[in-house]
């Protein structure tokens, strides 16, 4: 999956299981796209589920659509 | 920030802060359990205060706020169905504006364990298919799988682990079970 094909996966499903639309930027900060902790854990299932894979522990927390990209 | 305690709407300061802060439940899944317009339905928590044989009677309702802004709150009971079982985190908020603070593990989880360890057999957390997010949350920690992609949880969570299903005031709910590490 390239960035582009992260980006729109994530944009799609923040859209489709959130609501969330509007200016989703790889800056975007989770928090204030209106995300919260357990958005943040359905997101991380649906993307394993998706893909049949785990998402590596990140060695800092997830703050932004970047950093969430990175480790995908 | 304060907690206070409530079983009933005597507590008008209280109640107004509690009718204030669940004004803002717009979510179509649950605003008829939370948001004051619906106190006349039996689900809502509202009702459930009010009523003389509300399952706070036997528990107790925890409000978070800060100069009278509300933060968030939930709420214990003894399961009138099965007097061994505590249901914890009943009915619980949190004020959008305040949430990813783990206010509810920090301040209010705390409060209620303490209420009701030693006191039941079984210490029950519930929740149904709308919040199924949390049971996988449990799930993975129970499987110890890292938890903590986005912040790392309050570890009071971890010692609650799922269990299944059971029927709980006649719907099928999640539950998660608390068991303390000895």
């Amino acid at each position: 999956m390239n960035n582009q094909e992260k980006l729109d996966f994530i944009k799609t499903t923040i859209d489709s299981r959130f609501g969330i639309r509007g200016d989703v930027s790889p800056e975007s900060n989770l928090i204030e796209l209106g995300l919260d902790s357990l958005d943040i854990v359905e997101l991380q299932i649906y993307y394993e589920e998706q893909f049949s894979c785990e998402l590596p522990d990140p060695e800092n927390p997830i703050l932004t659509i970047r950093d969430l990209m990175d480790i995908m | 920030m304060k907690i206070h305690h409530v079983t009933d709407l005597s507590n008008v300061a209280v109640v107004d802060i509690l009718k204030n802060g669940l004004s803002g439940c717009t979510d179509e899944s649950s605003i008829k359990n939370y948001h004051p317009d619906f106190s006349n339905d039996p689900a809502n928590l509202f009702y459930i205060l009010n009523d003389p044989n509300g399952r706070y009677q036997n528990g107790d309702y925890l409000v978070l706020e800060e100069d009278g802004i509300y933060i968030c709150s939930t709420g214990w009971n003894e399961y009138e169905y099965d007097r061994s079982i505590a249901l914890v985190m009943t009915r619980t908020y949190i004020n959008p504006k305040y949430r990813n603070r783990y206010y509810l593990g920090t301040l209010l989880l705390p409060e209620i364990l303490s209420a009701v360890n030693g006191n039941y057999q079984k210490i029950w957390m519930t929740c149904n298919q709308h919040n199924k997010s949390i049971v996988k949350w449990f799930e993975r920690n129970a499987a110890g799988k890292k938890t903590n992609l986005f912040a790392k949880w309050p570890a009071i969570y971890e010692n609650f682990k799922p269990i299944g299903m059971h029927t709980i005031y006649f719907t099928e709910q999640y539950i998660m079970e608390w068991s303390p590490d000895e």
